[in-house]
C-alpha cells in the first residue's frame, strides 16, 4: 500500500499517528525466523543490512510480513539518509547501525491480516515484536495528530505519517486511509522573533 | 565578594599598610570557544604528548630552562622559592613622581588591581592616598606576583587605590623603528586655531558607560540565535542513543514535552469555547 500526499497534520481520533521515519519503506518476510527485505521495485536489500538477517528470531511468530522502514543510525542514534544511500548504494558498505521500525503486520503464521482494520493488524504487531536494538514498533499517537507533528519536529524529522484505524490494507495501490502529512512549524510564537529573523539570514 | 588574589603590605619608609589584592578588570573581550570535532561534536582533549614515550600524565612534566639549544636545566619549585625576593609580601614604594608628566613610565600598563586595606591599616591607606590625590602623584613600585617581580603604579581611584602593573623598560620597545620625522612642524596660528576649535567642539567627560564591545554584542546574537535555532535532537546528543530503541524513547520524551507545551497553552485558553473543526476539511493535496 503506499500513501496520498497531504496538507498539514490534524487531530481526529479516528486515526493513528507516526513520524515518517527518513528511511527506505520496506517489507519483510521472516520465514524460519530468517528475515529477508523488499523495497521499492521489489529490489531485495538485505545484503546491504546483514546485521538484519537475524531480527526474525525478534519476533514471537513465524511465516511474518511486517511493513515498516529500514534505517541506518549515526553515531548517534540518529537515522542518517547518507548512511543508508551508501548501504544501498555500495554492496558491503558496514557504517552506521541499521534497523528497522515495524509499522503494520500483513501476514501472521501465513495468514493473511488484509482485511483486517489497521488498528487490529497494529495490536498484532506489538503482541509479536518485542523490542529490541535492531527492531522496534513504530511509536505513535491515536488522534493526536498535531502534537505529535509538533515532537517529531523537535526531533528534527519533517513528517508524519496518518493512517485511518479502521482501514483495510490494499496491497500495491495508493490509499486514502494512508497520509504523509508534512510537519508544519509550531504554531507557537517565537518567543524572540529577532533572533529567529537573525537565525536565518546566512551568516 | 570577589577573592582575593593576593594579600600583603604597602611598605613605605618605616609605614606598613596591610593590603588585598583583586583584579580591578576581566577579559571579556572575546567570549571562549571549545574546540569539538566536527563529526561528533564531543570535546576534543588535549593530550601531553611525549615524543619518545606517547602520551603521559600531565603530573610527570616538569618545567626546563634552555640555556642552550636542545640543552635544558629543571627549574623546580624549591628552585623558584629559592629566588632571593625582597619585595615578596611587600608593594614597596621606589619613588614618587608626577602623575601627569608624560614619560614617567607609566603608560604601559599590564593589569589593574584593586587595592583593599584590612581594618588596621585603613587610617594610613586614606592618609597615603589623600596625599597622592593632593599632589598630583603616582607611586612606583615593585610587588611579586605570581613567581615575578613585576613593576606597578600606584594611583588614587574613587573610594580606593589602583595597582597598575607595568611592563619593565626593557620590555617596551623604542619608538626609533618606527618611520617617525625628525623635523618639527611649525604651523600657521589660522591652522592651529581651527584645530583647537575641532577639538573644543568635540570635547566631553568620558564616561566609560557610554562604550560597549560592539562586536562581542553581535557575536553573542549570533550564537543565541544559533541557541534558539538548535534542533532539540541536538539536545539528545549527550544522552548517545545508538540504539533504534532509544530512538523511539527520544520520539517519547519528544511527545511528552510537546504534550505538555500544548497543556501550558490550553491552561491559558482555559474558558475560551473549543473551536470545532469542520469535519468535511481537505486533507489530501489536490494532484
Amino acid at each position: 500500500m503506499l500513501s496520498f500526499d497531504g496538507d498539514a497534520p490534524f487531530d481526529d481520533p479516528e486515526w493513528f499517528f507516526e513520524p515518517w521515519w527518513p528511511g527506505a519503506s520496506a517489507l519483510a518476510w521472516v520465514e524460519d525466523f530468517h528475515a529477508r527485505f523488499q523495497i521499492e521495485h521489489l529490489a531485495d536489500p538485505s545484503a546491504a543490512f546483514p546485521e538484519l538477517a537475524a531480527i526474525g528470531a525478534d519476533f514471537g511468530d513465524d511465516q511474518l510480513i511486517v511493513e515498516g522502514t529500514l534505517l541506518v543510525l549515526d553515531s548517534e542514534g540518529r537515522p542518517d539518509a547518507e548512511l543508508l544511500r551508501r548501504r544501498l548504494a555500495e554492496p558491503g558498505t558496514t557504517d552506521g547501525t541499521p534497523a528497522f521500525v515495524a509499522s503494520d503486520l500483513l501476514y501472521d503464521l501465513g495468514q493473511s491480516l488484509l482485511a483486517l482494520p489497521f488498528e487490529e493488524r497494529r495490536a498484532r504487531l506489538a503482541g509479536v515484536l518485542s523490542d529490541t536494538e535492531r527492531c522496534v514498533v513504530s511509536r505513535g499517537l491515536r488522534g493526536e495528530g498535531t502534537t505529535l507533528a509538533e515532537a517529531v519536529a523537535s526531533m528534527g524529522l519533517a513528517e508524519i505519517s496518518a493512517r485511518r484505524l479502521a482501514a483495510r490494507y490494499r496491497p500495491g495501490v495508493r490509499d486514502e486511509s494512508w497520509l504523509r502529512l508534512p510537519v508544519v512549524e509550531s504554531p507557537v510564537t517565537p518567543t524572540r522573533p529577532l533572533l529567529t529573523l537573525l537565525q536565518r539570514l546566512p551568516i | 565578594m570577589p577573592r582575593a588574589m593576593w594579600r600583603g603590605a604597602i611598605q613605605f619608609g618605616l609605614v606598613t599598610v596591610p593590603v588585598k589584592l583583586y583584579l580591578a578588570t576581566e577579559a571579556r573581550g572575546g567570549l571562549s570557544f571549545n574546540l569539538l570535532h566536527r563529526e561528533c561534536l564531543e570535546r576534543i582533549q588535549m593530550k601531553v604528548h611525549c615524543p619518545i614515550h606517547g602520551e603521559i600524565p600531565r603530573s610527570e612534566t616538569v618545567r626546563g630552562f634552555e640555556y642552550s639549544k636542545g640543552q635544558y636545566v629543571v627549574i623546580d619549585e624549591a628552585d623558584f622559592e629559592a629566588v632571593p625576593l625582597k619585595t615578596v609580601r611587600a608593594i614597596e614604594i621606589e619613588l614618587f613622581v608626577d602623575a601627569t608628566r608624560e614619560g614617567h613610565g607609566a603608560n604601559f600598563v599590564k593589569q589593574a588591581y584593586y587595592l583593599e586595606p584590612e581594618p588596621i591599616g585603613r587610617k594610613a591607606f586614606y592618609l597615603l592616598k589623600s596625599v597622592l590625590a593632593d599632589e598630583g602623584l603616582s607611586a612606583i613600585c615593585k610587588i611579586v606576583l605570581k613567581d615575578r617581580e613585576a613593576l606597578a603604579a600606584l594611583n588614587p581611584y574613587s573610594n580606593t587605590m589602583l595597582l597598575s602593573t607595568l611592563y619593565w623598560p626593557d620590555e617596551v620597545r623604542s619608538t626609533a623603528e618606527l618611520d617617525l620625522p625628525e623635523e618639527e612642524f611649525t604651523f600657521k596660528p589660522a591652522e592651529r586655531a581651527m584645530a583647537q576649535q575641532l577639538v573644543q567642539a568635540m570635547k566631553g567627560d568620558f564616561a566609560a558607560d557610554a562604550y560597549k564591545d560592539d562586536y562581542r554584542q553581535a557575536l553573542l546574537a549570533v550564537i543565541e540565535a544559533k541557541i534558539a535555532g538548535q534542533p532539540a535532537e541536538r539536545a539528545q546528543v549527550a544522552e548517545k542513543p545508538t540504539k533504534i530503541a532509544d530512538l523511539m524513547s527520544v520520539l517519547e520524551a519528544s511527545v511528552a514535552a510537546a504534550r505538555e507545551g500544548r497543556a501550558k497553552t490550553a491552561d491559558r485558553t482555559a474558558g475560551e469555547p473549543a473551536t470545532a473543526k469542520p469535519k468535511q476539511q481537505r486533507r489530501r493535496k489536490v494532484a
